[in-house]
């Protein structure tokens, strides 16, 4: 499997197994999650208790497909370090560049402190 | 000088505006194009085509005002402004990416060919904006929550399996 940038993979749940599975927005490059089978995502929640600064809001408009719930929104401090292995099965969607831009711009200002600029821009 | 409810009443009012102004395009789009007369399809664009330019404009001096603010609005409460923004960029979000799907349309409404320009210019300065008052806005701690553990859990087990797999080798 090649795990590329703004891919959204479901993974399931490793603290309560209750919960249902969770889908996570790839955030690293494809050279990078190729190199240990790892790579870097943020989680993708609907659960309104959780929205806050920390919320990088998203919509059916953003991705290849429509997502599946409404009030979707990303986790941008809750950046996970995932394996390839755990997937569970193929890729459910992508996000379009010019609103992953933005992710990365919201993830950078906010949790790094840092202008994160996708290169050649 | 703003004060923060005329932050929150200058971006409510754009959103409305917005709205109201975007409401026949929406229909048109919704439908199809073909389903609405062209003096209905002509008024729609020309309701949008006359504000978009000005959203982009009173977007961008909105974000040089707040940064130029930093000192006197960080640690205020922005949620209101911030809520108010990201109902706009939804809006605007929308109707940007459903551009492509009247781009046959288009030929017969040259307006339509600098929307998507004007769009995306104007929600990456709303997001810019987004961003300057979430920084400013005031955060207070909370409990770690089912997520965040959820995550650090995840990120801790890939750790231990990645170094387990480079010792075993």
């Amino acid at each position: 499997m090649s795990v590329e940038q703004r891919d959204v993979y479901l993974f399931p749940p490793m603290h309560d197994s209750s919960l249902a599975n969770h889908p996570f927005i790839v955030l690293s490059t494809k050279a990078a999650n190729e190199y240990e089978s790892t790579f870097i995502a943020v989680m993708i929640t609907s659960s309104i208790k959780f929205h806050d600064d920390f919320s990088f809001d998203l919509r059916d408009e953003m991705f290849e497909h429509p997502l599946e719930k409404g009030g979707s929104h990303a986790r941008m401090h809750l950046v996970t370090l995932c394996l390839e292995q755990e997937i569970i099965g193929p890729r459910i969607n992508r996000m379009k560049p010019f609103y992953f831009k933005e992710l990365m711009a919201a993830i950078g200002d906010l949790v790094f402190g840092y202008e994160f600029k996708p290169l050649g821009s | 000088m703003l004060t923060i409810p005329q932050y929150d009443n200058l971006i409510q009012n754009q959103y409305q505006d917005a709205e109201k102004r975007t409401k026949d395009f929406r229909i048109v789009i919704h439908f199809d194009f073909q389903f609405f007369t062209r003096y209905f399809v002509a008024r729609a664009i020309r309701r949008i085509d006359a504000t978009l330019p000005t959203y982009l404009i009173k977007a961008k001096g909105l974000l040089a005002d707040l940064q130029s603010r930093e000192a006197e609005l960080s640690g205020s409460n922005l949620r209101a402004f911030i809520d108010h923004l990201d109902r706009f960029i939804n809006l605007l979000v929308y109707l940007r990416e459903k551009l492509p799907s009247i781009e046959d349309t288009s030929s017969a409404f040259p307006e339509i060919d600098n929307w998507k320009g004007i769009l995306t210019e104007t929600i990456e300065t709303l997001y810019a904006t987004m961003r300057l008052a979430k920084r400013y806005n005031l955060k207070t701690p909370r409990p770690v929550s089912d997520l965040a553990i959820e995550s650090s859990k995840r990120s801790l087990s890939s750790l231990q399996r990645t170094s387990y797999v480079r010792r075993a080798t």
